[in-house]
């Protein structure tokens, strides 16, 4: 009585996914993530001054603490330690949200072309928001220098998976 | 057998390289870079197929997307493409190709005798005919003989065509003289160009017709110009159709790779240059549809490029300059040539070319396909007819981008109207013919007048226009594929058929497959001659996408399939594997329906029947987890909601509804008080973004900035849900510490270091605890609990159970319980209704004339006799003793392990006030009586929940 048989699986963070010569790999998931809210351009320098808030595409620049803006005033704030309260004081609505998102990297030569075949369009226009729709989700795109970073929403890593892994570059 | 195949043309095919194939069953062979077409005109067929109505055998006309005859069904191992242009097909070895509309081959077509009919069947005869006779009894027939090719039933196109964005500087649509020479200009002056072509390679008509360009060689020009773009950081894009223009500015582009999938793309570009072409017309005399008629610009393509020559003795009809390059080619062949010019001044042929000048063609000669020609009263013998009337820009692009056109009575037509459109319009497709028109026309886009690049090949004369000529006797082809004749244009105007737009519709000209790409523009210019007005004033027919045939495997691309509705996964699904789970989709969710092996009725009959006597678990991680933050959380909380939660106390849940604006039910669910400003919203599964965004949508329009938030963290956290009588002990024997709660709290704790939340909360009616944790340590809890059952002999519950469990209930499900007019007091909870003061989400719709009703349809519980079936889920129910009218239907109906009867849920009339009263239930002409009762069928004072 299975309406079809379900044999596909999420990426692992062992074994990265090879396209050519790109690899696809399923991060660590950070320490902590928090989705909040707030004013984020007032409010986010007066949690620490270097912490980036970034946009479509933009450079984490291998920062341990930075956003990804997600609409006008809310974004998902990745870091290294625990900073709930912090939050709080600094004007935000928080929620821990470690594990709502899936960070996936892409990286090699074949990236532009992979984000391309996603929904990308490069060259990129100028988003404040880091939301795109990817593969037919609505997904975070962010850089870490030269590594491509997804934000897959976590139910749907399955899925990502098997759109990545089925793509004929 | 006319064609053959020149043993040193064909500058893009590789006679190393042979190719097997099959035409209608009969073997051939082409040479690598060959199109199908080429391949067979070159083995000397002529005839193609047959023509839609009149199965009239049709030959080879043209070279691209224009091609109205060559239509094929080809098959290549297990691909099959239906009706595909040999002109566009490119050999492959091992390719079977059959004709379409012919049986059982174009040759041999048994219904080839429909064309000695045609006086009786002309355009407009199928509206007048099939209206007044029985649609049915011929329907058959009509069917079996519509449409062209067959789609093979098994065959399934891979869902591999990828989809992709593309934003560039400057795209050019078209790599020919006119479209090279833009894309030169553009990036000397800075821009970055997406040049693309659907030719296999760039070059246009410079491919066939050669040419000198700035004193180089023309495929040395190409090559510079490309690795010009290429530099500047643009692209070159061949075997690439630009197929439409969209609204916002986008581009569609179907991209065809060699052994890769194809590709969709979808351009935004800052600017747009067209250089599309044009595509030459053809002459209009009688059986100007005979097989061995063609195009002289397609004959000289198939000619330079395939090496495959149209015949041996061929007749050129022009009336324009740009055909005389033809006639030498044909000649330098060793093709013996006469060449037939409308123009009395016409310029001389080279020597050895018989001309005739100030002579129109009159008539083909010969059947299946040519034999010779009447022209000024005598017969020409030859087994092919090239035609040239001039040509028609191709502006299929600029009108989809919204581009009006002009009529210049001088080109003879219709060209771009300036400042209509965005696009930049150059060469052919502007009207400016001849390579050093189209050269200069695609330089003056982006560069100065006196740097335009020159050619060694003069700019064609003035040419003579040329019409379909009603005074000819016999039958003119306007729209070969339809089979529109010149008459048919006549009785359309006769009929009062005279806009163009009703002409295409009447006649079904310019309907096929090649879009009306050779007929349109005769179509017009034979109804503005008939009608006595201008070809302005006649106007043109509407250009729609696609440019060209594109598969609908390649828009629909990747998403199909497994990929078409992405289901959401659980983070335990693999564990669920490993125990056995059968998975189903649930509201976008993939969840297990059922755990073990055998039938599903009977495991799921267990399992709920265990989870009654022991313990069970479900995976409830779908349950949404809206978090709403804030000092304004109660109060969105208390707007967006039918129950009041602003009294929930911290620790405590409640349930409660959400109505939609109407008043009906929406979702239901439960609602958490972590803290005083800090609240989880249990929305259904299906429903979290629903719930989500009607709040979301309440608070932008009702709350200040920061006053409330919400965060959706529901695939962050793991949910288990344990559930009966030993639920408690499986948390001892999990080693997971319950605070103390009651039904209804909820407590924060830690499980291995991170956030454990436990909710007395119950879906089953039995004491259960809902246990959520973040993902990363589900894992952990899952093989803790799985220990536990194993020590008390409690089961994994799949869905299937579990909606047994709480329909014994009577908890509904939202959707399935409830329908698109139930409102919370048809389902038993009137208090708020009642009571509530304040505004909230739906109120105002709760008193309205229809809520007020007393013969709304009302949630109440259905019995059976006792040793019966359920009933079936949709039954109508109806009253026992009179007129069969349905009073309500069957919601959810399952077999009760616990109870061992079925029991069933329902909306039905004024319900509430009938328990107790003996309905009927009819379902597929059984009628069966059942009596009304309260909803809940088990546990009715609700003393298991504390069990």
């Amino acid at each position: 009585m299975d309406e079809r048989v379900w044999n596909d699986e999420p990426l692992s963070e062992n074994v990265p996914l090879r396209i050519g010569s790109t690899l696809i790999r399923r991060a660590a998931p950070p320490d902590f993530a928090y989705l909040i809210t707030g004013d984020l351009e007032k409010n986010l320098h007066r949690l620490d001054k270097k912490t980036k808030l970034l946009g479509l595409g933009e450079d984490s620049g291998g920062a341990e603490t930075y956003s990804m803006r997600i609409g006008r005033d809310n974004a998902l704030l990745v870091s290294g330690s625990t900073i709930g309260e912090d939050l709080q004081k600094a004007g935000f609505a928080a929620s821990g949200a470690s594990d709502v998102y899936v960070p996936v990297e892409i990286d090699g030569p074949e990236a532009v072309e992979i984000l391309a075949q996603c929904g990308l369009a490069f060259p990129l226009a100028p988003s404040p928001s880091a939301a795109v729709l990817f593969g037919g989700l609505t997904a975070l795109y962010v850089r870490n220098i030269d590594t491509h970073v997804i934000w897959v929403p976590a139910a749907y890593l399955t899925y990502m998976t098997s759109f990545l892994k089925n793509m004929g570059l | 057998m006319s064609g053959w195949r020149h043993n040193s043309l064909g500058s893009e095919i590789d006679r190393s390289d042979e190719l097997s194939f099959t035409f209608d069953g009969q073997s051939f062979t082409g040479f690598e870079g060959d199109t199908v077409a080429s391949a067979l005109l070159a083995s000397g067929t002529k005839i193609f197929g047959r023509s839609f109505k009149y199965h009239r055998p049709r030959g080879l006309w043209g070279k691209g997307a224009e091609e109205p005859n060559a239509i094929l069904d080809v098959k290549l191992g297990s691909v099959h493409a239906p009706n595909q242009r040999a002109t566009t097909t490119f050999l492959q070895d091992g390719m079977d190709v059959y004709s379409v509309n012919a049986a059982p081959d174009a040759k041999h077509d048994r219904f080839g005798f429909m064309d000695r009919f045609h006086r009786f069947i002309p355009a407009g005869f199928y509206y007048k005919t099939f209206m007044a006779l029985n649609w049915m009894s011929y329907e058959p027939s009509i069917r079996r003989m519509a449409g062209l090719g067959k789609v093979e039933p098994a065959f399934e196109p891979p869902a591999d065509a990828a989809h992709v964005d593309m934003n560039c500087d400057l795209l050019v649509i078209g790599a020919g003289p006119a479209g090279l020479s833009a894309a030169k200009a553009a990036t000397h002056s800075g821009r970055k160009v997406l040049l693309i072509d659907d030719a296999p390679s760039p070059g246009g008509s410079l491919r066939w017709r050669g040419g000198e360009i700035d004193g180089q060689p023309w495929l040395d020009y190409v090559e510079h110009v490309c690795a010009l773009v290429r530099d500047a950081g643009g692209q070159v894009l061949s075997d690439t159709t630009l197929w439409g223009a969209f609204d916002h500015g986008m581009f569609a582009a179907w991209e065809r790779r060699q052994d890769r999938p194809d590709r969709h793309l979808r351009i935004r570009a800052n600017d747009v240059v067209l250089a599309a072409g044009a595509i030459e017309r053809p002459l209009w005399f009688a059986n100007n549809d005979v097989p061995g008629v063609m195009s002289v610009e397609a004959a000289m393509y198939h000619l330079n490029c395939h090496g495959a020559v149209a015949g041996k003795k061929i007749l050129i009809a022009t009336a324009n300059d740009l055909a005389y390059p033809a006639a030498t080619a044909f000649a330098n062949a060793g093709v013996e040539v006469t060449l037939v010019d409308s123009r009395a001044d016409a310029p001389r042929t080279e020597d050895g070319i018989e001309q005739i000048k100030g002579e129109m063609l009159k008539s083909a000669i010969g059947s299946p396909t040519v034999t010779g020609a009447t022209i000024g009263g005598r017969e020409l013998s030859c087994d092919t007819i090239l035609c040239s009337g001039g040509y028609t820009p191709s502006v299929h692009i600029w009108c989809q981008a919204g581009g009006k056109l002009d009529w210049d009575e001088n080109r003879d037509v219709l060209v771009p109207r300036p400042g209509t459109c965005s696009l930049k319009v150059v060469g052919a497709a502007n009207g400016e013919f001849g390579l050093a028109q189209s050269l200069r026309s695609g330089h003056l886009s982006f560069g100065r007048d006196d740097e335009a690049p020159v050619s060694d090949i003069l700019p064609p004369s003035d040419q003579m226009p040329v019409r379909p000529d009603p005074s000819l006797a016999g039958r003119q082809w306007i729209d070969m594929q339809n089979d529109v004749t010149l008459k048919d244009v006549g009785i359309a105007a006769r009929e009062g058929y005279k806009s163009v737009e009703h002409l295409k519709r009447y006649t079904t000209l310019g309907m096929a497959t090649d879009q009306g790409r050779t007929s349109n523009f005769a179509g017009l210019a034979a109804m503005a001659a008939v009608t006595g007005k201008s070809i302005a004033e006649t106007g043109t027919t509407t250009y729609r996408p696609p440019f060209e045939p594109v598969p609908l495997a390649v828009i629909a691309g990747r998403r199909r399939g497994e990929l078409f509705n992405p289901l959401k996964r659980l983070s335990l699904e693999s564990l669920h594997q490993k125990a056995g789970a059968r998975f189903r989709e649930y509201g976008g969710w993939l969840r297990p329906s059922v755990y073990g092996v055998g039938d599903e009725q009977a495991l799921t009959q267990d399992e709920a029947r265990c989870a009654r006597e022991t313990v069970g678990i479900f995976d409830a991680s779908p349950l949404g987890k809206l978090e709403i933050v804030g000092p304004k959380a109660a109060e969105l909380l208390d707007f967006c909601g039918y129950i009041k939660m602003s009294s929930l106390k911290p620790g405590r849940a409640r349930y409660g509804f959400m109505l939609s604006e109407s008043g009906i039910v929406y979702d239901d669910g439960v609602v958490l008080c972590l803290e005083n400003e800090r609240f989880i919203v249990s929305a259904s599964s299906s429903h979290v973004d629903g719930v989500r965004f009607r709040l979301e949508d309440a608070r932008q329009d009702r709350f200040s900035r920061d006053g409330v938030a919400i965060h959706d963290v529901t695939q962050g956290l793991a949910t288990l849900t344990v559930t009966g009588p030993m639920s408690r002990e499986l948390l001892s024997a999990s080693g997971i510490r319950e605070p103390d709660l009651a039904h209804m709290d909820v407590a924060e704790t830690e499980f291995n270091d991170q956030l454990l939340r436990i909710a007395r909360i119950s879906f089953t009616g039995d004491r259960s605890y809902e246990l959520s944790v973040p993902v990363r340590t589900a894992g952990e809890l899952h093989a803790r609990l799985a220990d536990g059952l194993k020590k008390l002999g409690g089961c994994w519950l799949g869905l299937e159970a579990v909606m047994i469990l709480r329909a014994e209930k009577g908890y509904i499900l939202v959707g399935k319980d409830t329908d698109g007019n139930t409102m919370p007091h048809d389902l038993g909870w009137k208090g708020p209704r009642e009571k509530r003061k304040d505004e909230y989400l739906g109120k105002r719709s709760l008193f309205n004339t229809e809520a007020e009703s007393e013969n709304r349809r009302q949630l109440v519980g259905l019995q059976v006799g006792d040793g019966e079936t359920p009933l079936v889920a949709g039954s109508h129910v109806i009253p026992k003793n009179r007129k069969r009218q349905s009073m309500g239907f069957v919601t959810s109906s399952y077999f009760s392990p616990s109870m061992n009867r079925p029991i069933a849920l329902a909306l039905v009339e004024s319900g509430l006030s009938r328990i107790g009263e003996k309905l009927a239930c009819f379902n597929d002409n059984e009628v069966r009586e059942v009596t009304v009762v309260s909803p809940c069928a088990f546990d009715p004072q609700g003393e298991r929940l504390n069990g």
